[in-house]
């Protein structure tokens, strides 16, 4: 009775467990939480190596040189944009949450389409509400409409 | 007589383990190369040691005011060669020295010294852009530019560090990531790696250190 109780009670913890973190809930099937958390790790291999040397690892940018993503309501509303942003970089001048910046972002050519689709899962798992997976054919799609 | 034996160890032990401590041994040391030149005093041979040194410099930083050895007068600096384009190391560095800058802003013994290597496009008016936008003062932290070939000598020849184009690296330039403590003797005190954060935790920690031995 004592091990029916603990087994119990061992399962409610792992699903407590398992509904933590980013990609879960919202109707995913387990295939799918698994393909979200690989894109999700390898976005944020790929965010250390090429992005948070400026953005800093936390997303909060530096003073008023490299803009925040953690935070920014510029990012959060316009994925087409950031994606666009990843590839072909930024010059001139931006505003951010109400703060000027112009500090020029150098572009990422060699970001395969994938890898831009698992950055911009990580950036939005990590700094918005929309924990969706980006797929390669979303980001061919933005990127077609790039200004 | 085995006890008082190991006792006499224990308090021998003692002397030594506080004998390191001594505030003389925790100098920091004169880095680069030092050479012993011989002199001739009211008739006597005697040897002085003469110790690598700053040379002297002018640069203009981004007031557009002449920055001189004469700005670090009975003062420790920091300094350290990047620029503002730079897509690799310096965004770190400049993260880094930040972390230095705030901790001493209120300690006027203390100046930084931050020499662009792409002056070419680092102009007076975009390095002061630059340390506005990072909320720093022109009084406390100098950038300067000034002649290219100059920049990369004084570099190279005083601060001990590599700064140079190559088509080859990202950004266009090769230059070494490190932050030079100078004393107001203009000598090296340390070299820290300006992209480790452990290191530039050492380089916080050394400050005072020179700072006290100069009454700063």
């Amino acid at each position: 009775m004592v091990f029916r109780s603990l087994a119990v009670l061992l399962l409610f913890t792992l699903f407590l467990i398992s509904s933590c973190g980013p990609g879960s809930g919202d109707g995913k099937t387990y295939a799918e939480r698994i393909k979200y958390r690989q894109y999700f790790n390898n976005g944020r291999r790929l965010y250390l190596n090429h992005c948070s040397n400026c953005h800093q690892r936390d997303g909060t940018g530096l003073a008023r040189l490299y803009p925040p993503i953690n935070g920014s309501v510029y990012f959060q509303s316009n994925p087409g944009r950031t994606v666009c942003i990843i590839r072909n970089g930024q010059i001139g001048e931006i505003v951010i949450n109400g703060i000027s910046f112009n500090q020029p972002m150098p572009a990422n050519p060699d970001l395969s389409n994938l890898e831009i689709a698992e950055l911009t899962t990580y950036l939005y798992g990590m700094w918005s509400d929309n924990d969706s997976l980006f797929t390669t054919n979303q980001v061919i799609e933005f990127l077609e409409n790039c200004q | 007589m085995f006890k008082n034996t190991s006792c006499l160890l224990f308090i021998l032990t003692l002397v030594i383990i506080t004998g390191c401590s001594n505030p003389e041994n925790n100098k920091l040391p004169i880095l680069g190369r030092k050479s012993i030149e011989e002199k001739t005093v009211n008739g006597t041979l005697t040897y002085d040691t003469i110790y690598h040194e700053i040379e002297n410099f002018i640069f203009t930083n981004q007031d557009s005011m002449e920055v001189t050895n004469g700005t670090f007068k009975n003062k420790v600096y920091v300094a350290d060669f990047f620029f503002t384009t730079c897509p690799t190391i310096c965004p770190i560095m400049k993260t880094q020295m930040l972390r230095v800058y705030e901790h001493f802003e209120n300690d006027d013994g203390i100046l930084f010294l931050s020499h662009t290597i792409d002056p070419d496009h680092d102009t007076v008016a975009l390095l002061h852009d630059f340390a506005d936008r990072l909320g720093v003062s022109s009084k406390k932290w100098h950038f300067v530019t000034g002649p290219k070939e100059y920049i990369y000598e004084i570099g190279q020849n005083s601060y001990m560090v590599t700064a140079m184009e190559d088509e080859n690296e990202p950004g266009g330039y090769l230059h070494s990531g490190a932050f030079i403590l100078v004393d107001p003797d203009r000598h090296i005190r340390g070299l820290y790696d300006g992209t480790k954060e452990d290191q530039v935790d050492r380089l916080i920690s050394d400050i005072p250190k020179l700072l006290q031995e100069y009454g700063l």
